[in-house]
């Protein structure tokens, strides 16, 4: 009976050929990831808007609008005018609206990646060590989080900013420090899954001390969930430097953001309203692509959470 | 109940721990409130420090914040100098924000003004009326503890209390609103679309909630502001006036009058500010209850009740409400978090009087009894809102009812 049931598999496998190869989990969810239409257009738009700010300086070249440069031919707040070259028209100093927003989704992304890194490096290190430690240790540093969570810690952000100044540097890590929470919570629940395996259980058996463990064996094993959730924290930390910025405790002059872009537009709408329109919509699209990106690579890697 | 009270006592410990932190941080930082171009005189600069309690160590300044004393002899004779104590003259004038003048006559200003709290627990500062009758009314910080938040250090003749009295009120005025908004509209709308799974329906409640979730208000406040209150006034302008010529109305009513501006406004004025922060919430909040729907949905008791031929309403009103609303009610905390974060770009994008506002000013100005002051009511005001949830939790979870019994 076996061996016949060996013989069946053997040629299964064979008529099947190179159908059945065995495939990683990163390959499945891979492929998962590229069926979902939606995360994939999506993906293909941050990568454009991406570029985009990467290469930003180009426009002041085919423009011929830098950054700062007042135009006083067509001086302070005209609408978009395509035959001078002012796509989105220009603010109260008579400065290039488009050119400055592909300046400020760069100060921007800049701040989502570095903000992004400095919550995923707190957030993975609370939730590793907590994960870890289990017991007492863990409960305390698990209703810390709780407690941290319903506090608006944007608000000590803004505290913070004002009174630290507004060093681009000080805008990443504060909002490193508010952003870190839900990437700790889900970090802890795949440490907690983590801990009781096999292989580390080997190697406790083995001697190896904790710090080995952790630096070893969970952080490699996490990275990918944590990948994964930093691309849903970018939004949010983009939103968050945004919202500093609208409230002109962001980056400073002579660079810009969207939020302090939108904010200059804000101010100004009944009279301009194109200086808000072009910071705006790429504010808005940037968002929605990249929390598309977030929840399709979510339920790829994470299928369970669907 | 034990579950709510536990969960009080922790925030109101990490109340106390975070109020240190700002206070001590703000202190610590560079900087300060009397350093600006036109710095005080010396001898004045002194006499502010000791009146602001600055001169004493942190933790000394701290006790002195809370509790108004600082440990210090409090001399009775309330002549200029001593840090705690000084006189107004009789009828002196005292100007409030909003421009209301008061007078220092009686004892009951006294007590309203300055120890708000002591007013409602019968005691008046021992020896105060003494002083009053002798020097006119006499001044005494009493401590946040009991009510008082103490003068403002950058225009050092307004008091943070008033400052909290006229700016609260215009807060809530636009928070409360927004978020009845967002619960009423976006819980029904969630459970709609959880009940209409895949269809038409579902899939426009899931773009409502998208969008409400991607736009952030910031760029939806001067959006609406121009398209609702700019362009659409232009073009009710130009339909009734310019071209049926109803004249009448024209002169009745100019606008719209969505643009919150003066006092005059009525239910207009809240049209803007609401949506603005409301969409934002609804569109979280429908995508919340949309999930606890769909979980409860798929639940054997549901199957249970639709297989006994129980009516839609009924099961979605009696089996479905209360899990399928549990995961909201636990997102009320950010929702807090979002509301005061959220009216701080409303009250910039309309120009609203609100505490947030006074919250930035603060916080740029160095206004260190200022910022305290914000900081303690908006601390105050999460964990009143967490300590309403935590009650709401324990009626619908009865599995957090530890210990058996109701409540």
């Amino acid at each position: 009976m076996s061996l016949l049931n060996r013989e069946r598999n053997e040629e299964a496998l064979a008529a099947a050929g190179e159908v059945l190869r065995s495939r990683s989990l990163t390959q499945l969810a891979i492929a998962r990831f590229l069926r979902n239409r939606v995360a994939v257009g999506a993906t293909a738009i941050v990568i454009v808007m991406i570029l985009l700010a990467t290469f930003a300086p180009i426009f002041e070249l085919l423009t011929g609008y830098e950054m700062d440069y007042q135009d006083r031919n067509f001086y302070s707040g005209k609408a978009p005018n395509w035959d001078a070259k002012h796509y989105f028209g220009t603010d109260q100093n008579g400065r290039d609206i488009f050119v400055r927003t592909m300046f400020g989704m760069r100060i921007s992304m800049l701040v989502a990646l570095v903000a992004a890194s400095v919550a995923l490096v707190i957030g993975v290190g609370y939730g590793a060590i907590s994960g870890l430690a289990g017991g007492l240790t863990d409960t305390i540093m698990m209703r810390i989080l709780d407690l941290l969570i319903s506090y608006p810690l944007t608000l000590i952000a803004v505290i913070a900013l004002a009174y630290f100044g507004r060093n681009i540097f000080i805008v990443f890590v504060i909002i490193g420090l508010v952003e870190w929470q839900i990437m700790a919570r889900v970090i802890r629940g795949q440490v907690i899954s983590l801990r009781n395996s096999d292989f580390i259980e080997a190697a406790r058996a083995a001697g190896v001390r904790p710090i080995g463990i952790l630096v070893r064996h969970i952080v490699p094993n996490v990275t990918g969930v944590a990948i994964v959730y930093m691309t849903l924290i970018i939004p949010e930390v983009i939103l968050v430097e945004s919202f500093l910025g609208y409230l002109g405790l962001g980056v400073q002059e002579p660079n810009t953001s969207l939020g302090v872009l939108i904010s200059e537009g804000a101010n100004s709408i009944e009279r301009k309203p194109w200086m808000t329109y072009g910071p705006g919509m790429f504010l808005v699209v940037l968002l929605l692509a990249l929390n598309f990106v977030g929840d399709g690579l979510r339920d790829a890697f994470d299928p369970k959470d669907r | 109940m034990a579950y709510a009270l536990q969960r009080f006592g922790q925030m109101l410990i990490i109340v106390i721990i975070a109020l240190f932190a700002v206070f001590s941080t703000q202190r610590l930082a560079p900087g300060g409130p009397f350093d600006g171009e036109r710095p005080p005189p010396p001898a004045i600069l002194e006499n502010l420090r000791a009146y602001y309690d600055m001169d004493l160590s942190m933790p000394a300044q701290f006790y002195a914040y809370l509790f108004g004393m600082a440990g210090r002899e409090i001399e009775a004779n309330g002549t200029a100098g001593k840090a705690h104590w000084f006189v107004v003259p009789k009828n002196a004038e005292i100007t409030t924000l909003g421009g209301t003048t008061d007078r220092s006559t009686d004892d009951d200003l006294f007590v309203r003004r300055f120890c708000p709290w002591d007013q409602w627990l019968g005691q008046v500062l021992p020896g105060a009326r003494a002083q009053m009758r002798e020097n006119g009314t006499v001044f005494r910080k009493c401590g946040v503890v009991r009510g008082d938040f103490g003068l403002s250090m950058a225009r050092r003749s307004i008091y943070v209390n008033d400052y909290v009295r006229d700016g609260l009120p215009a807060t809530l005025k636009y928070a409360i609103p927004s978020l009845l908004f967002a619960l009423l509209l976006g819980v029904p709308m969630g459970f709609y679309a959880a009940y209409r799974q895949n269809k038409p329906a579902d899939f426009i409640m899931i773009t409502i909630g998208m969008f409400g979730t991607v736009v952030p208000n910031l760029v939806m406040a001067p959006l609406l502001i121009f398209l609702f209150a700019v362009q659409l006034d232009a073009f009710f302008h130009w339909l009734f006036v310019e071209t049926l010529e109803w004249i009448e109305l024209a002169r009745r009513q100019r606008t719209l009058n969505l643009i919150p501006s003066g006092k005059t406004g009525g239910v207009m004025h809240y049209v803007l500010p609401t949506l603005v922060l409301g969409t934002g919430l609804l569109g979280r909040i429908v995508r919340l209850s949309r999930a606890g729907a769909l979980e409860a949905l798929r639940s054997n008791y549901v199957r249970t009740a639709r297989a006994k031929g129980l009516p839609a309403h009924v099961i979605l009103l009696r089996h479905v409400f209360k899990p399928a609303i549990l995961p909201v009610l636990t997102y009320m905390g950010p929702v807090t978090a979002f509301i005061l974060t959220g009216s701080l770009v409303i009250e910039r994008a309309f120009s609203l009087p609100g505490l947030g506002r006074q919250f930035i000013a603060a916080a740029t100005d160095r206004d260190y009894t200022l910022l305290m002051g914000t900081t303690v009511i908006l601390l105050l005001a999460i964990i009143l809102l967490n300590f309403i949830v935590d009650l709401l939790y324990t009626w619908l979870d009865p599995r957090i009812r530890r210990g058996g019994g109701r409540s």
